[in-house]
């Protein structure tokens, strides 16, 4: 990065590419043929596969903006524990408030926040 | 045809070779034929037809299913190493002839089925070539330097802002109010800067799609673009960008560009069988 001393800073030119640029350009762009064809790669386990190399590159895509798997049930545990404890709180929730006399039940709202 | 890796195959069936397709070109391909191809596999070649030409490599068809299935999906493993060859490949063909890159990963069975594919889509990939026409991409992302950004905005939310030992219940909702307030001049200003980049780059760009980003914390880029530009407008699009970041530093962004490259982005051509 250059500076010059009394001018408008200088725009950052990075040398090298990101882990996680390299993967969006050539795993999600780009033409795609189908028919005579007898290996793409991607579609062994298309999803999966995405799913894996981003984790793979986790810090980088993290950079990018790219977490959504921090939360997700299936691929984070945290999520996945806080996703069960719940689903047994809402389950507990229900049994007590069968338990309740008729007319008694809170105001009827239905498993909360998310 | 030796294997790379010194395999102990008697004879090479045919199945366990195939033709990896890395993208089309306008030329005959000087400057990127004999370059290391994905491994394990032969070097890089080109298939010529109706004045364009196919960038292909010999791969190992069986690595290349286990790779995409393999649990070995680290930053060492044959499937980054894999991607990278990729696009390195379509870098180079870039820098020597007009591209259409293709996306990772399509294998045909042999050259034959290659010339076919070219001689089945030659106008489609012609036109692709003759639109694209040697235009590359540019990359634009701009990130928040929160200390400048604090100054400017007040919006001074960092643990070690100041905060009494003792606050009272409306000293404290006074202050919250205060940050509020302050994010959403920074998101203003941000949105505002996101605004001005797409106006200034359409300006030189032939195209341009704006990454939707919104990362306000100080390692994510808070407003991208990508756009395509002809390659006698390097210069303009330099300067575009240079104008930009000097005046987006006022709000505490620093903005960075990289390019040029194949234009990934900005190729939607679909070619096989129309069964969709």
């Amino acid at each position: 990065m250059q500076q010059r001393s009394g001018q408008a800073p200088a725009v950052i030119r990075p040398s090298g590419e990101s882990l996680a640029d390299i993967l969006e350009r050539v795993l999600d762009k780009g033409v795609v043929i189908a028919g005579d064809i007898v290996v793409n790669v991607l579609d062994i386990e298309l999803l999966t596969l995405k799913v894996r190399l981003l984790i793979a590159s986790a810090d980088t895509a993290k950079e990018m903006g790219i977490d959504w798997w921090e939360t997700d049930p299936f691929l984070s545990r945290n999520a996945a524990d806080l996703q069960r404890e719940n689903d047994d709180l809402r389950a507990r929730l229900e049994r007590l408030e069968r338990m309740l006399p008729a007319g008694q039940d809170g105001n009827g709202s239905d498993g909360g926040g998310r | 045809m030796s294997r790379p890796d010194g395999g102990t195959v008697a004879a090479v069936r045919a199945t366990s070779t195939g033709c990896y397709l890395y993208a089309v070109i306008g030329g005959d391909g000087t400057g990127v034929a004999g370059l290391p191809g994905i491994e394990p596999g032969g070097p890089v070649d080109v298939v010529t037809a109706g004045g364009i030409g196919a960038v292909i490599s010999a791969v190992d068809t069986d690595a290349m299913r286990q790779g995409g299935a393999s649990a070995d999906i680290d930053e060492d493993g044959w499937l980054v190493r894999a991607a990278r060859s990729h696009e390195q490949v379509v870098l180079a063909a870039f820098h020597s002839a007009p591209t259409v890159p293709m996306r990772f990963g399509i294998v045909h069975a042999d050259r034959a089925a290659v010339e076919r594919l070219l001689a089945t889509y030659g106008a489609e990939l012609r036109g692709e070539l003759a639109r694209l026409g040697g235009a590359a991409e540019w990359n634009v992302k701009a990130y928040i330097d929160r200390s400048v950004v604090a100054a400017r905005f007040g919006a001074d939310n960092d643990a070690d802002g100041e905060r009494p030992a003792v606050e009272s219940g409306r000293g404290y909702l006074l202050r919250e109010r205060a940050r509020r307030d302050a994010d959403a001049r920074v998101r203003e200003a941000i949105a505002a800067h996101a605004a001005d980049l797409a106006s200034q780059l359409s300006a030189v760009a032939v195209d341009l799609t704006a990454i939707p980003l919104g990362g306000e914390e100080s390692r994510r880029p808070v407003l991208g673009a990508v756009c395509l530009v002809e390659r006698a407008d390097d210069a303009r699009l330099t300067g575009v960008v240079e104008r930009f970041a000097a005046s987006a530093s006022d709000d505490g962004l620093t903005v960075e560009l990289t390019g040029p490259w194949p234009p990934y982005h900005f190729t939607s051509l679909r070619l096989g069988p129309s069964d969709e």
